[in-house]
């Protein structure tokens, strides 16, 4: 184990006074400029509508509760029925949110916990 | 005070090329280093510099904010080395470093202030073993994350690093 030691720190000592290679300037130009095209591509990508799978999902449920409300009224143009249905609806669409939103923040928060 | 390497990863992952160049001046003088050393071939390092930071961008959304980045841009680098070298097929045969010149093990080694030498010496270490002097004599890094970044058991690193000083007293060249 001393012995170990020993030829670490010989190596060490003698590789310490041998100068680092540079970089060459060429080198550093070639990946600045690869990197400055993907980050106008990822900025072009980041800047389009991104809906996450939980917003899709609520987008979803709201489809699903306007297409109740419109075949509850249908042909009959009772308002009764009209009135009936849009309650429905409008209670659907309060349990959707109920239960989208605590998720969609959750996820959220997960997005800007694993960004920070 | 800087913002730190996985800060500037979460921004980079939007785009920011601030955050890149920031990276980029912090940690490219090392690993340009690094992979001179593992390589010892100009030409191949640079084309190996540079596909890391490729690799670097193309995955930035897989980079575990949680880790540490200077482990993950070196553990790249370290596979693609790796890659390369099994590719080019340049590690020495293990017959040849099996044949070291014959010396009184006692005796004071490396005296030789040559730093050819030591390049040599470094150059005729199997490539995972070359890889853990390079990590954790040159480079400074723990057991830990050398053993995290050429992806093997810290016990291994141990027994590596023993190894390879091992043969680097046997190739000594006699003072």
């Amino acid at each position: 184990m001393n012995q170990d030691r020993r030829t670490i720190q010989e190596i060490q000592a003698l590789l310490s006074s041998v100068p680092e290679v540079q970089v060459p300037p060429i080198l550093d130009e070639e990946v600045r400029s690869k990197a400055v095209s993907w980050a106008r591509k990822r900025r072009a990508e980041e800047a389009r509508l991104h809906i996450p799978l939980y917003g899709k999902i609520a987008l979803g449920l709201v489809a699903l509760e306007l297409f109740a409300l419109l075949y509850a009224v249908g042909p009959r143009l009772d308002i009764d029925q009209i009135i009936q249905a849009s309650v429905i609806g409008l209670v659907g669409l309060n349990i959707a949110a109920l239960l989208t939103s605590p998720i969609i923040l959750l996820h959220r928060q997960r997005r800007e916990l694993s960004h920070e | 005070m800087g913002r730190s390497d996985e800060t500037l990863m979460g921004n980079l992952r939007r785009g920011d090329m601030q955050a890149f160049d920031e990276l980029y001046t912090r940690h490219r003088q090392p690993l340009f280093n690094f992979i001179l050393r593992l390589l010892q071939d100009a030409a191949l390092a640079e084309d190996v510099f540079q596909e890391t930071y490729m690799r670097v961008l193309e995955n930035a959304d897989r980079f575990n904010p949680r880790g540490k980045f200077s482990t993950y841009l070196y553990t790249i680098a370290h596979n693609l080395c790796m890659d390369e070298l099994r590719r080019q097929n340049t590690s020495m045969p293990a017959e040849q470093m099996a044949e070291p010149s014959v010396r009184d093990p006692h005796d004071h080694l490396l005296k030789r202030e040559d730093e050819e030498a030591a390049h040599q010496l470094l150059a005729a270490l199997q490539p995972h073993l070359r890889a853990v002097i390079v990590l954790r004599v040159l480079h400074d890094y723990s057991q830990e994350e050398t053993a995290k970044i050429v992806g093997v058991p810290i016990g291994t690193i141990k027994s590596r690093l023993h190894h390879a000083l091992k043969q680097l007293r046997q190739m000594a060249p006699n003072p």
